[in-house]
């Protein structure tokens, strides 16, 4: 293969030769989920024909890694790459890859004139896959929240807003948030179905379980009434000790049905199984 | 054609619709079952898979099952590419999983994906500088300036080695890969 054969990127519904910034931009756009569905699914038709057009996403995935590692991306996109990008385990597992990378290239001296700069900011918080879970979970207070808290209290879980102190507050219970992202607490121990209510700008429910602090990591899972598994994420950590930990899933994989969140801890040589189950009843606002 | 239905998860009928539906597809890409398996073998061999014929197989028996099984698919091109995803996906958890089952036996066993451990952190940054150190001085020239660029200056550097935007992205791309398979041999042998 040459260095660079030319992709056929479908642009605007159409096939023509996209300029090099015109392809970039379209796969950043399909990378943080910003691609009409349409268009998407003629892209991805693309991409296994055109060896030039996947290899093209490849190399875009690491640049965007690269611009959030070191804080380059603006508010909307740094949104979408941490609920929508890291939603994939297979970018997780790259963006741990770029993160070593950066930080080993950041030790050297640049070969060109200009001085070697150091370690970056972004880069140099993020520390192993904990950072993976902590990135995805971690507000800037400095920030506009994006989303709104609900919490699911036990031993009845029902679901209300709460306040910047993530305190049970007394607004209104059971409204959806028109934020990208609805949040939802899951205390530990409950049973009742907790309902999850997502309006139409939904696009990512973030779960906030309850956990111990006995396990290294964990896995978690929702799966349908009849146990086919929908979503799932591995080897995630909370932030901080005794922080719970942060599930972020993708709306559209939720529809107005029944599921059960499962959450594993890693069992420990001769422990015992550190297993959480809540039953889930998710709700599409219209 | 034998030896395929040598594999036990491939049913004869369901390998015949799908090379009945491939030679009705309007795309050369994908007319036949060796170009679709080409193109598997690509998009796992440029994912750093080093099984990559095997999942091209194991991608094909599972969309020949379901368009056996009556499955409707619009856009075949698309859905082979949305199974190998999640083919890919299953055997780097798979990989992890057997990992971890070994590991925990004391054998010598490291993981990309488990950086909860600091010390196959720490062995995979040092692997690292030794695969940074293995590269060709233009190639790691290359790729420590791409990385330590704005991005907008990456044009910069394009012009200034006489090479498209693209070909330089290109160039660091493919860099990146090898680096990737060096490191994982490293941390297989504890040295490169």
């Amino acid at each position: 293969m040459t260095d660079h054969e030319e992709s056929t990127l479908p642009v605007g519904g159409m096939r023509k030769k996209p300029t090099a910034g015109a392809e970039e931009r379209a796969l950043i756009d399909y990378l943080l989920g910003r691609m009409p569905e349409e268009q998407r699914a003629e892209l991805e038709n693309r991409l296994f024909l055109d060896e030039a057009l996947d290899e093209a996403l490849l190399a875009t995935t690491d640049d965007l890694i690269d611009e959030y590692l070191r804080g380059r991306l603006k508010e909307e996109e740094r949104r979408r790459f941490e609920n929508y990008f890291l939603s994939s385990p297979e970018h997780r597992r790259r963006l741990e890859w770029m993160k070593g990378l950066l930080s080993v290239i950041g030790r050297r001296p640049a070969p060109s004139r200009r001085p070697a700069r150091p370690v970056l900011p972004m880069l140099a918080a993020a520390a192993g896959l904990a950072a993976v879970a902590a990135l995805v979970a971690t507000r800037d207070p400095h920030r506009p929240r994006a989303a709104q808290t609900v919490m699911a209290p036990t031993p009845m879980p029902t679901t209300r807003p709460s306040n910047e102190t993530g305190q049970p507050s007394l607004a209104p219970p059971l409204r959806s948030s028109p934020n990208p992202v609805h949040t939802v607490r899951l205390a530990r121990g409950a049973t009742a179905p907790v309902t999850v209510t997502l309006a139409a700008e939904t696009r990512t429910v973030r779960l906030e379980v309850t956990v111990d602090g006995d396990s290294p990591s964990y896995d978690a899972m929702i799966r349908t009434a009849d146990g086919r598994e929908v979503w799932r994420a591995e080897g995630l950590v909370p932030r901080s000790a005794g922080a719970p930990l942060t599930l972020s899933v993708p709306s559209r994989l939720l529809r107005a049905s029944a599921y059960a969140l499962r959450v594993e801890g890693e069992v420990l040589r001769d422990g015992p199984a550190v297993t959480f189950e809540y039953p889930l009843r998710v709700i599409h606002e219209n | 054609m034998t030896s395929e239905l040598s594999r036990p998860s491939l049913v004869r009928s369901h390998l015949e619709t799908l090379v009945k539906r491939l030679a009705e597809e309007p795309d050369a890409g994908i007319r036949d079952y060796e170009s679709v398996r080409r193109q598997l073998v690509g998009f796992f061999e440029r994912r750093g898979v080093h099984f990559a014929d095997a999942l091209a197989d194991e991608t094909i028996d599972r969309v020949a099952r379901r368009l056996g099984e009556g499955e409707t698919v619009l856009n075949l091109s698309g859905y082979f590419y949305g199974v190998a995803r999640f083919v890919l996906l299953e055997w780097r958890r798979r990989q992890v999983q057997e990992q971890k089952a070994l590991r925990e036996h004391s054998l010598i066993l490291v993981t990309a994906d488990d950086d909860t451990d600091v010390g196959l952190r720490d062995q995979r940054l040092a692997c690292l500088e030794k695969a940074l150190d293995a590269l060709p001085p233009e190639s790691r020239s290359l790729l420590v300036r791409y990385h330590d660029v704005r991005l907008e200056a990456r044009r910069q550097l394009a012009d200034e080695m006489g090479i498209t935007y693209t070909t330089l992205k290109t160039r660091a791309h493919r860099i990146r890969l090898t680096l990737a398979g060096w490191v994982g041999r490293c941390m297989d042998s504890e040295g490169l």
